[in-house]
Formats: C-alpha cells, structure tokens, sequence
C-alpha cells in the first residue's frame, strides 16, 4: 500500500479519477466512466503483484525471512486491494460531490452504492486472478495473459454463436453440444465477471467464492514455485 | 541433543535436462567459515540457493541443525546476502534495515537500536534517511550486509559480499565475518575473491561441474600451520620428511604445530639437522594455483 501512495504515478491516477468522476457527474447515468478507471487500475497494479520481485532480488530476501509465502502474497493483495479501494472512494466522493453541488435531481444513493460494491467486487476479482497469474508467470506477462484469456473467451463465443446459426458442420455439432458453449460462457463469467444492475447476494457469493478459491491457489502455486537467484 | 550444523548430501538438481549439481556433499560447523570457489557455470549459486530454499532438489538431502531449510524456525536464523541489492528505490536505508529486520523476527521494543547500531557499523547512519536509489553499489552491499546480520543469523549465507566495497569495507566485511565466526554462526562465502577467501574461511570447496573436485582445510581449529623456506642444498629431503611429517616442495616444508613452543621446538630440530632456514611465514593453501589446476 505505502509503495503505492508514495507513487507520483499512483497519486496522479487519484487526482484523474477524481476530476473525471466530477466531471461525470453531470451526466445523467450514475457512475460513468470512474469504475472503468478503477478496473484499469485494478488490472495495472494487480499485474505487478509478485513479478517485479522476482527481478529485482526482492523476492530472493523476503523468503529467506521467516514469513510464509502465502501471508506474504495474501499481504500484498490486501495492500494493492486497497490501493483500488481508495481510489474508488475517490472516484465515488468525486461524484456524489459533484451531484450534491449541482443539486436538482433526486439523488442516486441506492445506485451509486452499487456502483461502488460492483466496482469493488470486481476489482478484488481482477486482483485475485492476476495473482494466480502472477503465482505462475513472471512480471507483466500475467496481464497479456489476463487480456488475452478475456478476448479470447469473448472472441470465440462470437464465432461459435455465428456457426451454430449454419444447421450443417459445427453449427449442428454445437447445437447437439450445447454443454461447449455453456461452459465458455460460464468461464467467461466466472473470471471476468461485470457488475450486475443491482448487487445481488448470489452474484456477491459467486465473486467470493471465486475469489477465495483463485488465491487459495495462487498461495499453493506460490508455495511450490522456486525462486531463481543469480545465475551460476 | 541435535546436530548442530549445516548438512548437505547428495544435492543434485538439473534444469532442463542440464545437471548444473550432480551429488554435492557439505558440511558447516558452529564457528565455521567454508568458501565455495570454483568458475563460472560450476553450480555455486545454484547450491546456495538450494540451501536458502529457493530451488527444490532433484536429489539429496539438506539440514540446518536436522531441520529443513523451509522451517520458518531456521530461516528466523538465517541471513543471506545477495550479490546485488536492487529493491526499494523509494524507501530509505533506515526504513529497508527496519522492515527486514521485523520480517526476520527482530522484536519490535528492540528493532530500532539495533537498526541504527548496525548502520552505524556499517558506516551508513549519514545515509541513513536518504533513498536508496541515491545509494552506490557499495552502500547498497553494507544495506544488505546489514539487514542479514540484524537478526544475529546462526546460518549466513555470503553471495560476493565484498563486492562493490572500497577497501575499508572489504576490511570492515572481514571483521563481520570473524566476528560471526567467534559467536559460533556457520557461515558460507561464495566468492571469487580468493585473496579474502584465504583470509576468512576455514574450509574451501573447489566446485567443478556440479560436483565437490577440490576440498582443502585452510585453518585448523586446534593446530598451527607455517611454511618453512629452507636455502637449496643446505637439507637432506629424507631429515626434514622425517621431522615435518611432509617433504619439502621447491624448498618449502610445511610443519604443523599445536602451539607456538611446539613450532618453535620443530624449527630447532630442522636446524640441528643441517637445514637452513631462510623463512618461516603462517602457511596459506595457495587457491589461485589450485584454481589454475582445476579449472
């Protein structure tokens, strides 16, 4: 967390939201354009969990300390989590700023709140994916990896969708195997999910779940992973 | 009662299909310093690392004290440092020390006087509070030093330690490791400055392709090692073998001795016999010629 809020970069990202957030604010669809930031930032920050460490030899002394890996990985999800979480306060302060000084309309509580849980929820999601990616891979390739995976997933239910339209070839395989396309979907979903309209206890207990169970991973895969150190 | 050292036997570990440690043997005892010499590519790094726990084995086995390297309990006794340093731009010396040291187990109420007791041993207190990215390579090296003696390791594991250091830290590094060695830490230096491994280690390992080709004991706990030079044709070979337990090469005999009287009753009776001595110095295994031969 500090080595983000010490980060001239971290703290202009802060000052962008916030004046874009404001600047939304006038719109009249609660919560435009600040949760996409955050998400950006989400995955920027999040890519760098674990891989900058193992080049610069940080990793090398921190587990030659006695720490657990895992409450060494677990620490600094919750640290970037909150450098997200801050600057979703940020975004969200901006706006309903904003809205109270403009005053006119009824004001958005109950949707800019989930607003706020959506972006959250899926920051964490973010978070904890490229963690595991991070648990497994080296520096910023886990955020390729992260984008790659998404719009493959998205790419290839396209073109799935366009062949099941044809009756003959893939088209009727896939219309006999409907499980293919489902399963695509729910990966899809599971992974990369997107905030719902409204905040719904199964969505939130999916997400967590998620969550839970893609760092417990990370922590097992990073428990595992050798560290490379020098090269003789 | 436990067996207080550092043990490793058999250590085998090959990356892609590469034996970079083909069965490697070694021992650390309490108040003991071993040096691991050997060229590049010869697997040094890689035994290291596999004793701090960073690469898993293919083969063998490891113990510190009969206890696994990945037990949080011996790596709260153990401190590394790395060849190069290179974390933390923003954070300050103090603050890099201060967060190792509690990583390490350093407790809370005592962390702070012993940061600045060893950076001020280390010559950083001025350096202290500046960033780190102002720090040069050899401040960088003393950081590093510092943050792995903090915690008073019983295992010290040295990667080039002097490297980057004027001489007055290569002298101040010395002194650490003798003063480790006193408190009965077992220390491993892995470096290519044999000049300093002669002059801190106990023991060396010549490692060569993976494996142990050369062990040699530079000091003795409970002996005296000198090397005599005798003037050419003044000794009989067969009279000084007989007295030194070991015949004269190029006109040096080395004699081993429990204590000063003992050395002194040996170099009298090389006199007596005929020989005469030119010079009398403490013997040191000469790492550069036995790097040469096995290189």
């Amino acid at each position: 967390m500090r080595r983000h809020v010490t980060s001239a970069g971290y703290i202009a990202a802060l000052i962008l939201i916030g004046f874009i957030a404001l600047f939304a604010s006038g719109f009249a669809r609660p919560g435009s354009m600040w949760p996409s930031l955050v998400g950006l930032m989400a995955l920027i920050t999040g890519s760098a969990i674990i891989g900058p460490e193992f080049s610069t030899g940080a990793l090398q002394l921190i587990v030659s300390k006695p720490i657990r890996r895992s409450a060494y990985l677990l620490s600094r999800v919750a640290g970037v989590f909150a450098s997200v979480a801050l600057a979703a306060v940020v975004g969200l302060a901006a706006e309903v700023a904003g809205r109270l000084a403009r005053g006119g309309r009824p004001f958005p509580w109950s949707r800019l709140a989930t607003i706020f849980g959506g972006t959250l929820a899926t920051a964490l999601l973010t978070i904890a994916v490229l963690t595991l990616l991070g648990s497994v891979t080296r520096a910023y390739w886990n955020a390729a990896i992260y984008l790659g995976t998404e719009a493959a997933l998205g790419t290839t239910q396209a073109i799935l969708g366009t062949f099941r339209m044809r009756a003959t070839g893939i088209g009727a395989f896939l219309e006999n195997h409907p499980g293919i396309e489902r399963t695509l979907a729910t990966v899809d979903e599971v992974l990369f999910a997107s905030a719902p309209e409204q905040l719904t206890w199964p969505w939130l207990a999916r997400v967590g779940i998620t969550v839970t169970v893609t760092l417990a991973l990370a922590c097992v895969a990073f428990e595992r992973r050798e560290v490379p150190y020098g090269t003789d | 009662m436990t067996d207080r050292r550092i043990l490793a036997r058999g250590v085998r570990k090959a990356f892609g299909g590469r034996a970079v440690l083909a069965g490697v043997d070694l021992d650390i005892h309490p108040g003991e310093v071993l040096g691991l010499i050997g060229p590049n590519g010869a697997g040094k790094t890689t035994l290291m690392s596999c004793l701090l726990g960073f690469l898993h084995l293919d083969g063998g086995e490891i113990a510190f004290d009969g206890r696994s390297c990945d037990d949080l309990g011996i790596r709260a006794r153990t401190g590394f440092v790395p060849e190069r340093l290179s974390l933390g731009r923003r954070v300050t010396g103090w603050q890099f020390v201060r967060y190792m040291a509690r990583l390490a187990g350093v407790p809370r109420a005592t962390v702070d006087q012993r940061a600045t007791d060893l950076l001020e041993r280390l010559e950083l207190a001025e350096a202290a509070d500046r960033p780190m990215s102002q720090y040069s390579r050899g401040m960088l090296q003393r950081a590093a030093i510092c943050q792995a003696l903090i915690h008073e390791p019983d295992f010290l594991f040295l990667d080039e330690p002097t490297s980057g250091l004027d001489p007055n830290g290569v002298l101040l590094v010395r002194d650490l490791i003798a003063e480790q060695k006193q408190r009965g830490a077992m220390v491993l230096l892995n470096s290519h400055q044999l000049s300093e491994v002669v002059k801190v280690c106990d023991r060396v390992l010549f490692l060569r392709g993976g494996v142990v080709a050369r062990a040699e004991t530079l000091r003795h706990a409970d002996r005296m090692l000198m090397a005599v030079r005798l003037l050419p044709g003044s000794y009989q070979p067969e009279g000084v073998k007989e007295i030194a337990g070991s015949a004269a090469e190029n006109d040096v005999v080395v004699i081993a001795g429990r204590d000063e009287a003992e050395i002194a009753s040996l170099v009298r009776r090389l006199v007596t016999s005929g020989a005469d001595v030119v010079e009398i110095r403490p013997h040191m295994t000469d790492l550069e010629s036995i790097f040469r031969g096995q290189a």
